[in-house]
């Protein structure tokens, strides 16, 4: 028996001309229903391939799916074909919120004509209905002026308008899970909190489950239950996120961490940079490992449970601090 | 928008003078005295000059050319030194064949080059986009009377499918009216309900037809094949497909019309490219249109008639692109810039 949403033994790579290069490679990542999960990794990790994996989105032919199940409610999503992805679950049970607001909307269509063709492939509204529906939408996301909002183009809006319009349109035909790729990563402070409140808030009144995606270990602590840490395509520490922020286990979280700025006047601090050679048989982490030892070049340490069992670090060191 | 409108024409006006001025003076240079051609072969001296006087060749270059701009505002072009007709309206006459000519290659641009590539970009690397590509590569770089040749010397010489060139068959010509309303032969026998010259008339345009349209389909095919797969890899694409929309809404319309600036620039330019084709494509079939004309005004030596066609020719060209710019200046990114 699966959880309601879970990701077992998940290889993706992309091919190049010589080799398929590994760039996911997750045992088991399970997110409970109405749960918000954190998943924060370094630029490159793989978190929006692991994003588009789930949708059955990367980018053709370049990557493959090397083996592996994502089980969503019941059914394993890599076992569909392409046709029942689209019309059963895209935008209808699953909805993805891309992190560049700025290229996420169609710029030779109006807001209107985007949102209202998806609710009419969804749902069958036309006419007025559709346009009704198409304001409502708008102001779920708190747009201010829904109706002059539709007018317009993706360019004559402001990025944080442009993510909620993203964001009530991937909302739009009623998905359940969603997957919230750094959603504020090119906003402006001052309106991230704005975002990641009404995704807090829409979580909450549309019952759905979230999986958000962030590179700050900070963003993610607000309002995620538990967090998982991505670095190099696999989940190397995973737990109950006030746990992880207090008590991290592995090396890179903790670099993660302390890289957190204190309070404002503080610049970020950075350490374990000091380069290793590659372990390709060992720990993905040891070349950056600040406590890394000759063990750790020999095996590839697994996630699992330290100290309490609900929170796990792939580190051959972790047990025994 | 307007100021668009206004810069892009003012733009085209100095284009046209440019235009003028060039074919004036090169028409000057040409070693060939219009006068004498004027006056007719067996003309005394005194004829001549006096011809001269008529055309206004003993006034000082800058007076002359002054006379000729104020001329072409008025659409005079002159009279044809061969014929004493005036040259626009031997030209209007032979328009309308070049026109069927070069509508035909942009129904065949549009209608068959720009699904050409949207196939191509939407099955990238397998067998249909290397077969649209290889057909492409072929328009684009074979040169357009080689086509022509080939195709009259397979189709009409060897195999006598059809017709060598004309505009119609001589039994027709001979035996039945033609119906004159608007100058367009097929429109005109199709107005006219006289079947017979219609289908006459279609059959005499394959061939033509054929020759300069592989041109603009190769380049409007490629255009629109690459203009898609730059869009097709974009993070919007992406968006919309993780809303469900079907792969086909998201080709034809999303991605699409993302493509028609390019598109409708290259289809733009190539009807220009098409109007020198017909050139070289008229003369090898006979067609009675611009290019027979030019053709036999080149040989004699009919200078009032080679600078209107290249008057003409140069007007259709800004035209066109003031039309291309106009599209892609419906694009509202660019609207706003
Ligand atoms: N289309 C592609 N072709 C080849 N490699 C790719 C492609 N897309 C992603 N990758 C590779 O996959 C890895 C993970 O990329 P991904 O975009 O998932 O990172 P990310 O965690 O989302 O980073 P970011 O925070 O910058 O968005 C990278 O090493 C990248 O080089
Ligand atoms: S296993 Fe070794 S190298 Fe890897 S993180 Fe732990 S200590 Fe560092
Ligand atoms: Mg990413």
């Amino acid at each position: 028996m699966s959880a309601y949403f879970e990701i077992k033994d998940l290889l993706v790579g992309f091919r190049t001309f010589e080799e398929t290069r590994p760039v996911l490679n997750i045992e088991r990542l399970a997110i409970e229903r109405g749960e918000t999960y954190g998943l924060v990794g370094e630029s490159g990790a793989g978190k929006t391939v692991l994003a588009l994996t789930i949708l059955g989105l990367l980018p053709k032919p370049a990557g493959v799916i090397q083996r592996g199940e994502i089980w969503f409610d019941g059914e394993d999503l890599l076992k569909k074909s392409e046709s029942e992805l689209a019309s059963l679950y895209r935008g209808k049970r699953l909805a993805m919120i891309f992190q560049d607001p700025m290229s996420t909307l169609n710029p030779v269509f109006t807001v209107g004509q985007q949102i209202e063709r998806v609710i009419e492939y969804h749902q069958g509204l036309r006419g007025h209905s559709r346009t009704q529906k198409a304001v409502e939408l708008l102001e779920m996301v708190k747009l201010a002026d829904a109706k002059n909002i539709l007018k317009k183009y993706p360019h004559e809006l402001s990025g944080g308008q442009r993510q909620r319009v993203v964001i009530a349109i991937a909302l739009s035909c009623g998905a359940e899970f969603l997957i919230a790729d750094e959603p504020t990563r090119n906003l402006d402070v001052t309106i991230q909190a704005g975002i990641l409140q009404l995704i807090d808030e829409l979580r909450k009144n549309l019952r759905i489950t979230v999986l958000f995606i962030a590179n700050n270990v900070s963003l993610v602590n607000v309002f995620c239950k538990r967090v998982g840490i991505l670095y190099r395509g696999k989940l190397v520490e995973e737990g109950p996120s006030p746990l992880v922020i207090r008590e991290p286990l592995h090396p890179y979280t903790q670099t993660l961490i302390s890289a957190l700025p204190r309070d404002r006047s503080e610049r970020p601090r950075f350490s374990g940079f000091e380069l290793k050679p590659e372990a390709p048989q060992g720990c993905p982490f040891y070349s950056r490992c600040p406590i890394g030892v000759e063990f750790c070049v020999q095996q590839q340490p697994r996630l699992e449970a330290v100290i309490r069992p609900e929170h796990k670090a792939a580190c051959f060191l972790a047990r025994s601090r | 928008m307007l100021r668009f409108i206004l810069r892009r024409l003012i733009l085209g006006g100095v284009v046209m003078f440019g235009v003028a001025l060039v074919t004036f003076f090169i028409a000057r240079v040409i070693p060939s005295d219009p006068a004498a051609k004027w006056a007719g072969p067996r003309a005394t001296p005194e004829q001549i000059a006096k011809a001269r006087a008529e055309l206004g060749l003993d006034q000082p270059l800058i007076i002359q050319f002054g006379t000729y701009l104020l001329d072409l505002a008025q659409g005079n072009l002159g009279y044809s030194l061969r014929t004493r007709r005036p040259v626009a309206l031997e030209l209007a006459e032979s328009l309308p064949a070049t026109i069927e000519l070069v509508l035909i290659s942009t129904f065949a641009a549009v209608f068959i080059g720009l699904p050409l590539g949207v196939l191509s970009a939407k099955y990238k690397d397998r067998l249909v986009d290397h077969l649209s590509r290889l057909f492409s590569i072929g328009a684009v770089s074979l040169p357009t009377f080689w086509i022509g040749l080939i195709l009259q010397l397979l189709f009409a010489r060897t195999l006598q499918w059809f017709p060598m060139g004309g505009q119609l068959s001589t039994e027709i010509k001979l035996t039945m009216e033609i119906p004159r309303i608007t100058g367009f032969l097929t429109l005109d026998s199709l107005i006219s309900g006289n079947f017979v010259i219609l289908l006459d008339a279609l059959w005499h345009l394959v061939l033509p037809g054929i020759t300069i349209g592989v041109y603009p389909v190769g380049l409007v095919a490629r255009m629109t094949r690459s203009a898609l797969l730059e869009i097709l890899s974009e993070d919007y694409i992406t968006a919309a497909r993780s809303y469900g929309l079907q792969e086909r809404v998201i080709l034809w319309s999303y991605a699409l019309k993302n493509s028609l600036g390019p598109t409708s620039t290259v289809v733009a330019l190539s009807i220009g490219y098409t109007l020198v084709n017909t050139f070289l494509t008229e003369t090898i079939f006979t067609w009675p249109g611009i290019g027979s004309y030019v053709a036999t005004a080149v040989i004699g030596l009919d200078y009032p008639a080679i600078m209107g066609v290249t008057i003409f020719s140069a007007f259709s060209y800004v035209v066109l692109n003031l039309i291309s710019d106009l599209i892609v200046a419906l694009d509202p990114r660019v609207r706003m810039s």
